[in-house]
């Protein structure tokens, strides 16, 4: 290192680093390390040339400017379309919205799917209780049924009292109804294509609850029924449940985990 | 500004075009005197081309609104750093080989719309906690801002991924939080409030292609392996292609086209933010306005009285307190939704409205329990604060430090 053959520099074992872009032409007081070297001593390299700060648009060629300009203005055409999708996409259904409706779809699915009905038209005005029962098989053959379980109320168990209430007991039942419902019409015709595996969703979820609590083995069938408590308007009394019963399910081995 | 705007324009543009108006006339025998101010103005064409040439030269030149899209960052990286924390215990029965919507019925599902998910590359329990234990590691990178660029893609790639292996289990937050983490990949969100800001203060290092950022390129490589598991493979072909090229400096006009193309991206996605929570609230306040029960004040009244969204039912019960007051908070729900895309391009009402709609978020965050949900929506609000305010908030914060760190 340079540093080594200046006298009195000797002492100063950081300098061949702290200096590393001057190739320490060297004497001089010791340089403090990120300095540069000393003033009045041999030539200098030539400072960097001003390096032009390739953000400063003043320094930009026309050229540059020009083509900069062309990317741009195809941006800002792809903005355009992309928000005149999402509007259409969210829009409350009207002509032309029908009328695109194959074009948006195939921007919006599945990255830009959005829906904005929150609380909207209208707030729920009904707590649905999701319950659910189930037969077991002993090896004798004989089969029992179990009582009903109020699987959403443990859900609301959990939420209570808590204040950031896990996906699992907010979103995961609930939704899974929303789902049975949206493909099933009240009488339990299926009326969507998503019918079977929303209610292989409802089987696995309340087999699922079954293992966690150890008590699954031999189930056979599943059946669940909603609970339905109409919210009363501000000021009067409670309003008596309805209760709508699914059909027995066969659990099939695919609903256990 | 004022520089760009004149470079583009004039020399072509607007004199070559303003010049001959006056010319003609000493040549054309006597011209009516009233006719020589209007020659000298300059012709609407001329005028709307040379307007474009300056607007396209703001959008390519010098990046704004970097503090906002840094704090959407932060925030948003935070909003699904802590789901997935909070979710820690729930985790394999959310998203991973415990959950009752099964690896099949998930690609069942996502077929019918192109859906994909990282979390379905492989339905082995391994596979699961790797890829979690990835998000929360490439998430904190990302609140960081460690090489945010290439993070960014993987903060995607990963809140993408969550949210398709169970569509079932979102909400409105977690869409909110799916299209800010796309939009934001074409953000420079990494420029203030990061680690990349400081590493360029110590270092001196630009951000420009070239020797010095290797590593970035070999975070960026991951980040394209990782989009590679989700498309089709001549994908990441390109974009490893694009990325290796980061190792050499680029000649001087590539750079700065470069440069420009990157700032014109990051002004359009935050300007597709912007507009995207405007799409929000406008979309929210005209379902609204069709609902019987906003009208007739008793929307609050149901929505507290759900089981789902009662954790502290005694608090709902007082926030549920009259007519008077749940009519106003309907009204004041609807209105404010409603008129949010014209008040918040209004200099001094758009504080108001959003400190209503932050408030509006609070009470929803603790009452309906459900402060992700809540977090991601304030955040929304929070772009359209202006950069002025944003450092105020920062010199407050650098003020409190030395107090707090330095001692």
């Amino acid at each position: 290192m340079p540093a080594q053959d200046s006298p009195d520099i000797g002492v100063e074992p950081e300098t061949g680093s702290g200096s590393a872009g001057g190739p320490a032409a060297v004497p001089g007081p010791a340089p403090a390390p990120g300095s540069a070297p000393a003033p009045g001593t041999a030539p200098m390299p030539p400072a960097p040339v001003a390096a032009i700060d390739p953000e400063d648009p003043a320094a930009r060629s026309t050229r540059v400017q020009m083509a900069a300009a062309v990317v741009a203005m195809l941006m800002l055409v792809g903005v355009g379309f992309h928000l005149l999708f999402v509007t259409l996409h969210v829009a409350p259904p009207n002509q032309a919205s029908r009328k695109y409706a194959d074009a948006t779809d195939s921007w919006i699915y599945p990255l830009f799917e959005q829906n904005w009905r929150l609380f909207a038209p209208d707030p729920l005005n009904i707590n649905v209780r999701v319950n659910a029962r189930v037969q077991y098989k002993a090896a004798d053959g004989t089969r029992t049924e179990s009582a009903w379980f109020d699987l959403t109320g443990d859900d609301v168990d959990h939420i209570r009292g808590n204040p950031f209430p896990s996906k699992a007991d907010q979103n995961l039942l609930r939704r899974a109804w929303d789902f049975y419902n949206s493909h099933h019409a009240d009488d339990g015709t299926r009326t969507g294509g998503h019918a079977l595996l929303s209610e292989q969703y409802l089987r696995r979820i309340v087999i699922g609850r079954l293992q966690d609590a150890g008590r699954a083995d031999g189930i056979v069938a599943v059946q669940v029924r909603a609970v339905s408590t109409q919210i009363a308007p501000p000021g009067q009394g409670p309003i008596e449940p309805t209760v709508r019963e699914l059909v027995w399910w066969e659990a099939s081995p695919d609903d256990f985990r | 500004m004022t520089s760009v705007e004149s470079t583009p324009g004039t020399p072509g543009g607007t004199q070559a075009a303003a010049v001959p108006g006056p010319a003609p006339g000493p040549q054309s025998g006597p011209v009516p005197l009233g006719k020589a101010p209007a020659a000298r103005r300059v012709p609407l064409d001329v005028r709307i081309a040379d307007g474009l040439l300056a607007f396209l030269g703001r959008i390519t030149g010098r990046m704004r609104g970097t503090y906002q899209a840094a704090l959407l960052r932060i925030g948003f990286g935070s909003v699904f750093l802590a789901t997935l924390l909070r979710e820690f215990l729930n985790r394999r029965e959310i998203w991973g080989d415990q959950s009752p919507w099964s690896p099949g019925m998930a690609r069942q599902l996502l077929s019918g719309i192109d859906g994909v998910s990282i979390l379905l590359v492989r339905d082995d329990r391994w596979w699961f906690e790797l890829m979690y234990v990835l998000a929360v590691a490439a998430t904190a990178m990302f609140v960081l801002g460690w090489h945010t660029r290439a993070t960014s893609v993987l903060f995607c790639v990963m809140v993408v991924s969550f949210n398709s292996r169970s569509i079932l289990m979102t909400d409105g937050g977690d869409t909110v939080l799916l299209l800010m983490s796309f939009y934001l990949m074409f953000t420079a969100s990494g420029r203030v409030w990061s680690l990349d800001a400081r590493r360029a203060r110590r270092t001196g290092l630009g951000r420009s292609p070239g020797p010095g950022q290797e590593l970035g390129v070999f975070v960026a490589l991951f980040a394209v392996v990782a989009v590679g598991l989700l498309l089709p493979w001549w994908y990441s072909l390109i974009g490893a292609a694009v990325v290796l090229l980061g190792l050499w400096r680029l000649p001087l006009e590539l750079e700065q086209l470069r440069v420009a193309v990157v700032a014109a991206m990051h002004h359009c996605a935050l300007f597709v933010i912007a507009a995207q929570v405007c799409v929000v609230y406008a979309a929210a306040g005209l379902f609204k306005v069709q609902g019987s029960r906003w009208q007739d004040g008793t929307a609050m009244h149901y929505a507290l009285n759900l089981e789902y969204f009662q954790p502290w039912p005694v608090l709902s019960g007082i926030a549920d307190g009259g007519a008077i007051w749940g009519t106003f908070i309907a009204y004041l729900t609807v209105f404010t939704q409603v008129g949010f895309m014209f008040l918040v391009f209004a200099k001094k009402a758009k504080y108001v409205v959003i400190a209503i709609l932050l408030g509006m978020h609070m009470g929803i965050a603790v009452l309906l329990g459900l402060p992700a949900f809540s977090a991601s929506m304030a955040l929304g609000d929070l772009v359209f604060l202006p950069t002025a305010f944003l450092l105020f908030v920062q010199a407050q914060g650098a003020r409190l430090r030395p107090r707090t760190l330095d001692r």
